[in-house]
This record gives C-alpha cells, sequence and structure tokens, in this order.
C-alpha cells in the first residue's frame, strides 16, 4: 500500500457570508471576494503542508485541477506541481489530474509532463482526468464533443 | 383545427412533422423546448396557410443523424428539407434557436422563401449585452424566467410529466447544449452575412425577455435589409405563447402584406 497526501487548496478566508449571496462558489463566484494578499498566504501554507508530508513520510504528495472555484486555488496543477519538484528530495508528486478535454491540442501537456518528469527526474505521476460539470461552465467548451476528444486522446 | 403528426424522410433522417391547414406554405422552427403540445397560435395560422411545424433532429421524436454537429449542419438539412418537399414561396417563422436556425438557411440560400418572421430569435449579440444562461438555471427557474406572466410558468409547473415526455425534454436538453452552449446562443459569423436575407422579414419581441435580451431586437432590424420591429409589452421570450393573439395578428397581417 502507497499513501498520498493530497490537496485541493481551498481558499480558506473566503467571506461565508458573502459567498451565500451567489449561486455557486463555482463559475459565478465574484473575483472581488478573492483578496490577493491573503491568497498568496495560502498559497505558502498549502505548500508547506505538501513539503511536510514529504518528511511524515508520504510515498507522494496530489495536486489536482479546478477552475473558477474558491474550493481550489488550482486550475493549473503543474505549476504547483513544478514548485513541489523544487521543494522536495525523494516523494512522488502525482497530477491527479490534468482535465484534458479542456485544452485544444494535448501536445502541450504532453510538453509539460515531460518537463516535469525531467524537472522531478522521474518522480511524477500523470494523472488525467474528464473534468467536472462546473469545468465546462468556466471554460466553455463543450461537455458532449470534449469527452469524446478525451476518450479518443487517452485510449 | 387538428394536426396532424407526419414523418417526413430526409435523405437518412426521419423527422416529425406537425402539418395543418392549406394554403401557401409558412415553415414554423421551434427553439429548445421543441414542440411539447400544438399552440392555440398555431391554429391562428392554419385558418389561411399550410403551416408545418417539424420537430428538428435531435428533438422530440425526430431521428438524431450523427453528422449534424452544429447549426450550420442543421440550416443545411433543412434546405434539403424544403427542397425534398417540394416547397416554394415559403414563409419561415423561427421562434429563438428556431429564429437562429432560420436565419442561417435564408443566408445560405432563400430561393424557396418568400419572408421571414422572427420572434425573439437566438444568433447574434450585442456586445456586452449578455443572454440569460439558462444552461446554469435550475429547473424551475427555466421555466419562470420564460415568461412575463408567472400564471403560464405556475401552470407549466403545476404539471408532472410523464417519463416519456422528461425522455424527450432531456434528449432536446442534449441537443440544444451540442448547438448552443459555446459560444452561449449566438454564432460569432452569422451577423456580418445578415444582408443576404433580402426578403420582408419582421422581428417581435417581448420587452420582459429574460433570455434573449431586447437590446438584440434593433440590432436585427439593423442588420436585416428590410426589416420591421414590433415590441411587444408585458411578454417574455415566447411572444407566440405569452400573447398568442396579439402576435398572430401581426404575423398574419405582414404575411398578408408580403403575398
Amino acid at each position: 500500500m502507497k499513501l498520498v497526501s493530497f490537496h485541493l487548496m481551498p481558499y480558506r478566508p473566503l467571506d461565508l457570508e458573502e459567498a451565500a449571496k451567489h449561486r455557486s462558489a463555482w463559475v459565478v463566484l465574484p473575483n472581488h471576494l478573492y483578496d490577493p494578499v491573503k491568497g498568496a498566504e495560502e498559497y505558502a501554507r498549502h505548500i508547506d503542508a505538501l513539503v511536510y508530508a514529504e518528511q511524515l513520510g508520504f510515498d507522494a504528495i496530489g495536486v489536482n485541477e479546478h477552475h473558477q472555484t474558491a474550493y481550489g486555488l488550482m486550475p493549473a496543477p503543474n505549476l504547483i506541481a513544478s514548485a513541489l519538484i523544487q521543494r522536495t528530495k525523494r516523494v512522488e508528486i502525482a497530477i491527479l489530474g490534468r482535465a484534458l478535454p479542456l485544452v485544444n491540442n494535448p501536445i502541450y501537456i504532453a510538453e509539460e509532463f515531460a518537463m516535469l518528469d525531467n524537472l522531478s527526474k522521474g518522480r511524477i505521476i500523470a494523472g488525467f482526468v474528464r473534468g467536472i460539470g462546473s469545468e465546462y461552465h468556466s471554460s466553455g467548451s463543450i461537455r458532449i464533443s470534449r469527452i469524446s476528444a478525451f476518450t479518443r486522446r487517452t485510449t | 383545427m387538428p394536426a396532424q403528426l407526419t414523418e417526413f424522410k430526409v435523405r437518412d433522417a426521419t423527422i416529425k412533422l406537425h402539418r395543418a391547414g392549406r394554403g401557401p406554405a409558412v415553415l414554423f422552427l421551434h427553439g429548445a423546448g421543441g414542440v411539447p403540445v400544438w399552440l392555440p397560435f398555431f391554429d391562428a395560422l392554419a385558418e389561411r396557410y399550410e403551416l408545418l411545424v417539424p420537430e428538428h433532429p435531435g428533438f422530440g421524436g425526430s431521428d438524431d443523424p450523427p453528422w449534424i454537429t452544429s447549426m450550420s449542419d442543421l440550416a443545411m438539412f433543412y434546405l434539403d428539407f424544403v427542397e425534398t418537399a417540394g416547397l416554394e414561396g415559403v414563409h419561415l417563422i423561427g421562434n429563438s434557436l428556431g429564429g437562429w436556425l432560420a436565419a442561417e438557411i435564408l443566408i445560405r440560400d432563400r430561393a424557396r422563401f418568400r419572408s421571414l418572421v422572427q420572434l425573439a430569435p437566438a444568433g447574434i449579440r450585442v456586445k456586452g449585452v449578455p443572454c440569460g444562461d439558462n444552461f446554469i438555471w435550475g429547473p424551475e427557474e427555466a421555466v419562470r424566467n420564460l415568461y412575463h406572466d408567472q400564471g403560464f410558468a405556475d401552470r407549466i409547473l403545476a404539471l408532472t410529466p410523464s417519463e416519456a415526455q422528461l425522455d424527450i425534454m432531456l434528449r432536446n436538453r442534449f441537443t440544444v447544449a451540442k448547438l448552443g452552449w459555446q459560444p452561449r446562443w449566438f454564432s460569432p459569423d452569422l451577423e456580418k452575412w445578415l444582408h443576404r436575407i433580402k426578403l420582408p422579414a419582421l422581428v417581435v419581441w417581448g420587452d420582459d425577455d429574460k433570455i434573449m435580451p431586447p437590446a438584440n431586437a434593433a440590432l436585427w432590424q439593423q442588420r436585416l435589409p428590410d426589416g420591421r420591429l414590433v415590441m411587444v409589452e408585458r411578454c417574455g421570450h415566447l411572444p407566440h405563447v405569452e400573447q398568442a393573439a396579439a402576435v398572430a395578428r401581426h404575423v398574419l397581417d405582414f404575411i398578408e402584406g408580403v403575398t
């Protein structure tokens, strides 16, 4: 058995009373509810927590992708993975995963993974996801046709 | 006047076609909701015209051929349809998605058409004026936002759809997402070709349309070479449903005027 310490990177300083005035904390939550000073602090602490997981003996640390949501500050998990590579030595870094149907050309994603794999000297676990419904509202891509594209690209 | 529900085959696709009345042909292109019921507005038209109300491919009981992937495919399908049916001098009416479709058809080939009526059409937008996002609305909200007079919404929401009706609603929604999800309810290429619709045109819009902004009405009138505009008061996105008598009168007067 292997153990993964996994983070979604929520935006914890969210004003819950203000957020409740909106339909959802996804897609339609206004940007002004995000304070970039507090946000930067959140990034630092979340990354610290993942790095600390290596010291605690976890086999891998996990990151993932969601868009336009207070639930996760990680629309680009590969960027966070890149930061984690610089701060860790041994632990594997699992990207769980990159939402392939949202991008137009998967070659560029393959390039990113190849870079991460090399930067980390082989510590990357490459995962791909379909994305959930809200991803298709955020990106404006058409879920129906994109999922069949995903199936084509990953099989 | 009872409508006849028939089937009509165009190449490899069979669609449901409601027909009523006699006279010059009027082709009504439905919106995102399909044709769940026969409307009083249809009866009014069928008194003087041969009214054809097809269920678009992918909607209701019609086939969904895999090669229809966009509004432009659907427009080409309907050019095949009028040709196969041998229709000439057609008065074309479209509502919402059906209005967008009507415009996509006519910019390509208007030879078999005589006039155009647009009832709150989708298809173009005024920059900075977003349409209502019915993909993100809940089911009740989506019904309420169709109407100005909430009495209509109350009556619809009081009905319990059958399993078969639920299946059709889901099927319609799937097709609507395929056609209108992105860009939301418009084609970036349509507006620049509207000058090709050299036909008498009537644009009808509810002043309380929560889906297609009434601000779009003036843009349609500007871009259509021979367009006139009627704004309907106390009316939402379905003028032919919510103000059926008044809108039927406007439409019949207009069509009489061009024949």
